[in-house]
């Protein structure tokens, strides 16, 4: 008995809803919305996004990294530095293996945690960024 | 000729296509527009909301990545942009006086609303309708009128399936009481006349 009340009910609702329909904005609704997008185009050309590094520059810098490591490669270049010779790396080499570093072990447990501490770590930085996109989309 | 989908038009729009934007803006500035009125209860700043929601829509449509429906993704960007104009204005978002108890006979009034005169129900609808709290105007609409699932609607409002349950009884009841009230005087005299 009840239950038929509500289905009903219900069945009225849904027609009274229907009826009423929707709204129509003005008639010059659509026409405004594209002046005011027309607007933030042109603003935002005005004042777009220039990157940092421009392309010609991303040129040279490719451009002389190939060619310094071709150098290094295949050419036959000496280096001969009055403050960093060889002479001065291999003391360094000699005076590095007379010190010992401490010798330090972890448990197995404080392994585990650790990698799940970064695993977490990670996967809140996920969650987090997905929040904030959701966020940005409506504000 | 069958109308191309959304898709489509976002594509069209996302390569610099204003055009295609206007197709997606005349689809959906009657609901967008129906639910910032529900919300705001004022036609002018319905108007602002609604084409407010449209440019940030056209803002983030890259963003946009098409985990829903794109009606549901502007809907939602409607509802928390009315809402937001609410805070703005500082005007009370709910009313929490709700009345459910059950006053109404729904045959009588069923009667009395098909005697009326057309266009004077659909004033007498379309207040009732009003009538409701912001929030449960929209909730309704979005159900009745445009036919969301509950799932849907959670989307766009943000609340649970059983929170949108009962607000959704609960306007049921609100509706039938508030006509109730409007119609007194004509059930009162059908009964008269009965």
């Amino acid at each position: 008995m009840k239950e038929d009340k509500e289905k009903k009910l219900e069945a009225f609702v849904k027609q009274l809803v229907k009826e009423v329909g929707l709204e129509e904005p003005s008639a010059g609704f659509t026409k405004n919305v594209l002046s005011k997008i027309d607007e933030v185009s042109l603003t935002t050309q005005t004042t777009g996004y220039t990157p940092l590094i421009s392309r010609t520059a991303w040129f040279v810098v490719a451009m002389v990294s190939i060619s310094l490591l071709i150098i290094a490669a295949y050419g036959n270049v000496e280096f001969d530095f009055s403050l960093i010779n060889s002479a001065f790396f291999t003391k360094l080499s000699e005076s590095s293996s007379r010190v010992s570093l401490p010798n330090i072990s972890f448990s197995n447990v404080v392994v585990y945690a650790a990698l799940a501490l970064g695993f977490f770590f990670y996967v809140q930085i996920y969650l987090l960024r997905k929040n904030w996109m959701q966020k940005e989309v409506l504000y | 000729m069958t109308p191309k989908e959304d898709h489509y038009y976002i594509e069209e729009t996302l390569h610099g296509n204003t055009h295609a934007y206007e197709v997606l803006v005349d689809r959906y500035k009657s609901m967008v527009f129906t639910m910032a009125m529900r919300i705001s209860k004022n036609r002018e700043d319905a108007e602002e909301i609604a084409q407010d929601t449209f440019l940030k829509v056209f803002k983030s449509l890259g963003s946009f990545k098409g985990e829903s429906k794109f009606s549901t993704w502007v809907y939602k960007i409607a509802y928390y942009g009315s809402l937001d104009y609410l805070k703005k204005k500082k005007r009370i978002v709910e009313s929490d006086a709700v009345d459910v108890s059950e006053v109404y006979n729904l045959s009588s009034m069923e009667s009395v609303l098909e005697d009326i005169d057309k266009k004077e129900r659909l004033v007498i609808l379309k207040d009732a309708v009003q009538k409701l709290s912001e929030k449960d105007s929209t909730i309704v609409t979005l159900y009745y009128f445009e036919e969301l699932s509950i799932k849907e609607i959670a989307m766009v409002t943000g609340l649970t399936p059983e929170v949108l349950k009962v607000r959704l009884f609960r306007s049921r009841k609100q509706l039938a009481n508030i006509l109730h009230h409007t119609l007194e005087p004509e059930i009162v005299e059908s009964y008269e006349r009965g």
